[in-house]
C-alpha cells in the first residue's frame, strides 16, 4: 500500500511539474507592439533577461533571429527560476510554430561597453543562444558565479564571448571559496576572447566540457593562458573530453596556477586535440594540495599514447625514446614514463606515478610483481623511491591490501635496490644507466585487479618507469585514473586479448 | 604614526619577483617532437616548472627567456588577486588578513585593485564593507586616500566618513556574532 502511495505521489508531482510548465517567448526582432508578456511570438519579450520572468520548468523560446544588445554599460543578470527537478530551459528556436518544434543555434545576446553578464542561482539548460559581453577597451565578464546556493547550468551549441579589449575580462565558472554543489555541463561550446590577457577562470565548481569540435570562435584572439586556477579558494573539478584546444600553441599555456596559496583545482583532459607546443602548467605550487592537471591521450599530432600529469610533487610524461625493450607498448610504439619529482616531494609526501594495472585470475598462490626502472647515474635506495602495489589479498572480502618496497620510515637508513643488468633499455641520452627491478610478493585471494605505482621521495629526481608488471601482461601502455586504456594482451602468446577501460574488462 | 610607518615600510620594502635561474631539459621523442621541461627559480626560491612538446627546430632557449618574463608578471597578478579574495571573502580570518602576502606585489598594487573593485558595482554589500574595513584599518594619510580614490580635498571628508562608517558597520556586525 505504501508503495502505491509513493507511486501516486510521484505521478502527482510529475503532473504538477509538467502541468505548470509553460512557454515563454523572447524575440527582440518582433514587430513592435504595446504588450510584451511573452505568451506568444507576437507578444514576445524583447530581452534575454525576461528569462527571469518565467517559472520553474518553463521553456524560454528565443527566436533564431534574436540579436540583442543592451544599452551602454548595462549589465545583464539572469536568475533562472529553475529548480533541481524542473530546470529552466532556454532554447533558440524557429518562430513558425507555438510551441516551436525546431531548436537552432543562432540567437545572440550582448551587453555593451562595461556591461557584465551574470548567471545567478538556478538550474538552467541553454541550447543555441550565444552570449557576448563588452565593447571597446573596457573590462567585462561573463560569470556563472553566485555562491549563495547550489546551481547547475547545461550549455550546448553556443558561444561565450568577450568582445572587448580589457585584459582583465574573464569567463568565470564558479566562485572562489564556494564549496556548494555547483555544476556546469558544456557541450559544443565555443569561447571568444578580445585580447591575450583574457582567460577562463576555473573557480569553484564541477565542470564537464565535451564534444566540442572547435573550442574557439573563428576570428577570436587566443589568450596566453586558457584556464586560470590561481586565486585563493578556487576548488575546481574539471573534466574535458573530445574538446579541440588546438588554438593554444607555442607560448600559450593550458593552466595558470599562479604562485599564491589557496587554489586547488583538478583538471583532466581526455582525448582532446592540443595545439603544437602548448605548455601544460605555469606557476608555482604553493603546497601539496595545489592544482593538478592530467592529460590522457591528448596531443597535437597522430599519437595514441601521450600522457602527462602535474601536481605539486612532480610531473609524469609519456616517453618514447628511453624505453624498455619488450616493455610497455601499444604494439607499435614502445612507451615508458618519465617521472620527475619536485622540490616538494618527501618520504611521507612522495610524487606518485599514475596507477598501472594488471588482471589476476589466480587465487591463493603467491606471486612476485616486479616493476622495471632506469635512472641516470643514480642507484636508487628504498628511501629514494619505491613501488606500491594494491592487491585483492583478503579472503572472503573485497578488501585490498597494500604492499611496498619502501624503507619502513623516514628515519630508517635507505637500502640500495639491486641493479638488474638482465633488462635491456633503449637509453637515449642517458649517460650512465642504472637499471633496477623493484618487486613485492602478493597472494591474491580473489580474482581482480592488481594496481601499482612508483613513488619518488627524493627531490628533483628523474626516474624512467616501464609502466607494467613483470608478471601478468606482455603488453600495456596507457593507464590512468579510469583504468587501463586501449589494448592489453595477456601473456602466454595466443591468449585472450583483453580491452580494459574505465575499470571494465571485455573479452574479445 | 606607527601604523603609518609600517605601511611605509611595506611600500618601500616590497619587491617584485625576478627570475634568477632558468634551465631546461630537452628529450627527443620517437615522433621527432621534443619534450621540453623548463625550470625557473625566482629570487625567493620559488620553483616554476613549465613543460611542453616542441617541434623540431623550435628555439626553446628563446622561448624560455620569454617565459621567465611572463612568469614574473603572472605571479604578481596572481598574488594581487589572491590578496583581494582574502579581503572580500574573509571567511576564515575575520578581519585579520593573515594570509595576505606581498612577495611579488606591493600594497600599492593591492590598493589599486581594491579601489577598482570598490567602484565597480559588482560587489555584494558585505564585500564592500570588507574592503572598507581593510582600507580604513591601514590608516592611510589624506594624500594617500586622495590619490587612491582620485578625490580632491573637498571630496575627501565624505570619502573618509563613508569608509569609516562601513568599517564600523563591519565591526559591529562581527561583534554581534553568536548573539
Amino acid at each position: 500500500m505504501k508503495k502505491y502511495i509513493s507511486i501516486v505521489a510521484c505521478l502527482f508531482a510529475w503532473y504538477l511539474m509538467n502541468a505548470s510548465a509553460a512557454y515563454n517567448y523572447i524575440n527582440n526582432q518582433r514587430v513592435a507592439g504595446a504588450t510584451t508578456n511573452g505568451t506568444t511570438w507576437a507578444l514576445a519579450y524583447t530581452s534575454i533577461t525576461n528569462i527571469n520572468n518565467s517559472a520553474a520548468g518553463d521553456t524560454n523560446c528565443v527566436a533564431f533571429c534574436h540579436d540583442e544588445t543592451g544599452p551602454a554599460a548595462t549589465s545583464f543578470l539572469i536568475n533562472p527560476p529553475g529548480t533541481k527537478i524542473a530546470h529552466t530551459m532556454v532554447l533558440c528556436t524557429d518562430t513558425n510554430t507555438e510551441p516551436p518544434t525546431v531548436v537552432t543555434n543562432s540567437a545572440v545576446s550582448r551587453t555593451s561597453t562595461t556591461g557584465q553578464l551574470t548567471f545567478g542561482v538556478g538550474f538552467c539548460d541553454i541550447d543555441g543562444v550565444s552570449f557576448f559581453v563588452g565593447s571597446g577597451v573596457n573590462n567585462a565578464t561573463i560569470s556563472f558565479a553566485n555562491n549563495s546556493a547550489p546551481w547547475g547550468y547545461s550549455l550546448r551549441n553556443l558561444t561565450l564571448g568577450i568582445t572587448n579589449g580589457g585584459g582583465s575580462s574573464r569567463v568565470t565558472f564558479g566562485v572562489a571559496g564556494s564549496v556548494r554543489d555547483q555544476s556546469m555541463v558544456l557541450q559544443n561550446v565555443k569561447l571568444r576572447f578580445g585580447t591575450v590577457g583574457q582567460a577562463v577562470v576555473a573557480s569553484s565548481c564541477k565542470l564537464l566540457w565535451t564534444d566540442t569540435p572547435d573550442s574557439i570562435l573563428l576570428g577570436s584572439i587566443v589568450p596566453t593562458n586558457l584556464f586560470l586556477n590561481s586565486v585563493a579558494g578556487q576548488n575546481s573539478r574539471w573534466e574535458l573530453r573530445g574538446v579541440n584546444l588546438s588554438a593554444w600553441t607555442n607560448g600559450t599555456t593550458l593552466l595558470n596556477i599562479g604562485a599564491s596559496p589557496g587554489s586547488c583545482g583538478q583538471f583532466k583532459l581526455y582525448n582532446c586535440k592540443l595545439g603544437s607546443g602548448v605548455g601544460m602548467v605555469i606557476g608555482s605550487a604553493s603546497g601539496p594540495g595545489a592544482p593538478e592537471l592530467w592529460l590522457y591521450n591528448s596531443d597535437s599530432t597522430n599519437t595514441n599514447y601521450r600522457f602527462y600529469k602535474y601536481n605539486a610533487n612532480g610531473e609524469e610524461s609519456s616517453e618514447t625514446t628511453i624505453v624498455k625493450t619488450d616493455g610497455a607498448t601499444d604494439g607499435t610504439t614502445p612507451v615508458s614514463r618519465m617521472l620527475t619529482s619536485s622540490t616538494q616531494a618527501s618520504f611521507y609526501n612522495p610524487f606518485q606515478s599514475e596507477w598501472f594495472y594488471g588482471w589476476n585470475d589466480t587465487t591463493g598462490t603467491p606471486i612476485t610483481l616486479g616493476v622495471n626502472i632506469i635512472t641516470d647515474s643514480w642507484t636508487n635506495a628504498n628511501n629514494d623511491a619505491w613501488i606500491e602495489i594494491e592487491s585483492e589479498d583478503t579472503s572472503g572480502l573485497p578488501l585490498s591490501l597494500f604492499y611496498n618496497t619502501s624503507a619502513t620510515n623516514a628515519l630508517a637508513t635507505g637500502a640500495l635496490y639491486a641493479t638488474n643488468a638482465a633488462t635491456t633499455w633503449s637509453i637515449g641520452a642517458i649517460v650512465n644507466p642504472i637499471k633496477q627491478t623493484l618487486g613485492v610478493t602478493v597472494t591474491p585471494q580473489q580474482k581482480g585487479w592488481w594496481r601499482g605505482r612508483l613513488c619518488i621521495a627524493k627531490t628533483s629526481h628523474t626516474i624512467y618507469l616501464d609502466p607494467m608488471f613483470t608478471n601478468g601482461f606482455s603488453r600495456a601502455y596507457m593507464s590512468g585514473s579510469d583504468g587501463m586504456f586501449n589494448t592489453v594482451t595477456n601473456s602466454g602468446g595466443g591468449g585472450t586479448t583483453t580491452i580494459i577501460g574505465g575499470g571494465s574488462t571485455f573479452s574479445q | 604614526m606607527i601604523r603609518f610607518l609600517c605601511i611605509f615600510l611595506v611600500l618601500v620594502s616590497s619587491s617584485f619577483g625576478s627570475i634568477v635561474s632558468s634551465t631546461l631539459t630537452d628529450h627527443i621523442q620517437a615522433n621527432g617532437k621534443r619534450n621540453i621541461r623548463e625550470i625557473h627559480i625566482d629570487n625567493l626560491g620559488a620553483v616554476f616548472t613549465y613543460t611542453y612538446q616542441a617541434e623540431d627546430g623550435f628555439d626553446v632557449n628563446a622561448a624560455m627567456t620569454v617565459r621567465a618574463t611572463h612568469i614574473v608578471g603572472l605571479v604578481k597578478e596572481s598574488e594581487i588577486q589572491s590578496n583581494v579574495t582574502q579581503i572580500i571573502e574573509d571567511t576564515e580570518y575575520k578581519g585579520t588578513w593573515i594570509r595576505i602576502t606581498f612577495s611579488y606585489s606591493n600594497l600599492t598594487n593591492l590598493l589599486a585593485e581594491l579601489r577598482s573593485r570598490y567602484v565597480s558595482g559588482d560587489l555584494t554589500h558585505d564585500q564592500i564593507m570588507k574592503i572598507a574595513k581593510y582600507v580604513w584599518s591601514l590608516g592611510l594619510t589624506d594624500n594617500q586616500l586622495k590619490a587612491l580614490f582620485s578625490v580632491n580635498d573637498a571630496q575627501l571628508p565624505a570619502l573618509k566618513t563613508k569608509l569609516s562608517n562601513q568599517a564600523a558597520l563591519y565591526d559591529s556586525v562581527g561583534a554581534t556574532t553568536g548573539q
